[in-house]
């Protein structure tokens, strides 16, 4: 999962209505990774991402966000909520005022947790991963010493 | 997303196949014990084709520690550098590497039969 995280450094995050209007556009810092904890595999496992910026270019009711990556990927919606509403995009308030800057606190990303997170994993990891297949055979010693004996 | 054209896929395996000449699979356990290290040959892998290298012959470990196999590196040369970390499972299990048996015994031979690497189109 770290690995397609990094992926999000440099980034585009840019906030819509619930008519698929812009409302906002940030970029992600190139360091986006603020912190890891737990062990991987373990449902502690997550990841937080630094706070950053978005300037509001038109006021209106955000619904959710987009984050285009450097090589142009396009990450499922993030949803936009107050804090405390389990949403992944934490906003002063719902409604945003253009001409304003909104600090977005950290993203925390909790591995194998939500749909968003699967969708993520499927989206970024993909097609950087290469497949491996291979078949092994384990010989018992005790197995070849008789064979020795024979 | 972007769809990969099978040249692209081919060159993506084979810049990591490269990785592998003369380096080695390390069998580890849950708390990274080396159990079985297999080794790659000087040239580790032919040639991809459709996206996907074969590995050539992988000498054995004839000699393994004992110990139950939890996942595996493959290091380059030198046994310090990674080049990848693989999930391991018992024949039959959605693992990278599927073995006969998990548990090893001290002095037991590990064996790779067959092994590839693939770069999906998408």
């Amino acid at each position: 999962m770290n690995e397609f995280i990094k992926q999000l450094s440099g980034g585009v995050l840019r906030l819509y209505d619930a008519q698929g209007v812009i409302l906002a556009v940030g970029v992600l810092p190139e360091d986006v990774l603020a912190s890891i904890s737990g062990e991987e595999g373990d449902p502690s496992h997550k990841y937080v991402l630094v706070d950053f910026t978005v300037t509001v270019y038109r006021s209106g009711l955000a619904c959710y966000g987009l984050i285009q990556t450097a090589n142009g990927k396009l990450t499922p919606k993030l949803s936009c909520g107050l804090a405390g509403s389990g949403a992944l995009l934490i906003l002063p308030d719902a409604y945003v005022v253009a001409k304003t800057v909104l600090i977005i606190p950290g993203i925390t990303l909790i591995e194998g947790q939500d749909e968003f997170n699967r969708q993520l994993a499927a989206i970024l990891e993909k097609v950087i991963k290469p497949q491996v297949s291979a078949n092994v055979q384990v010989i018992r010693a005790a197995d070849k010493a008789k064979a020795n004996v024979r | 997303m972007p769809t990969l054209a099978t040249d692209t896929r081919n060159a993506a395996v084979d810049a990591v196949t490269a990785l592998c000449n003369s380096g080695s699979i390390q069998f580890q356990t849950s708390a990274h014990n080396k159990v079985a290290e297999p080794t790659f040959g000087a040239t580790a892998f032919n040639a991809a084709s459709g996206g996907t290298a074969t590995a050539k012959t992988v000498a054995d470990d004839t000699d393994a520690s004992a110990g139950t196999i939890s996942h595996a590196h493959i290091f380059k040369t030198g046994g310090t550098d990674e080049v990848m970390q693989c999930t391991c499972t018992v024949t039959g299990g959605a693992g990278d590497f599927q073995i006969s048996s998990l548990v090893i015994g001290a002095g037991d031979t590990v064996s790779v039969l067959s092994m590839s690497i693939t770069q999906p189109a998408s």
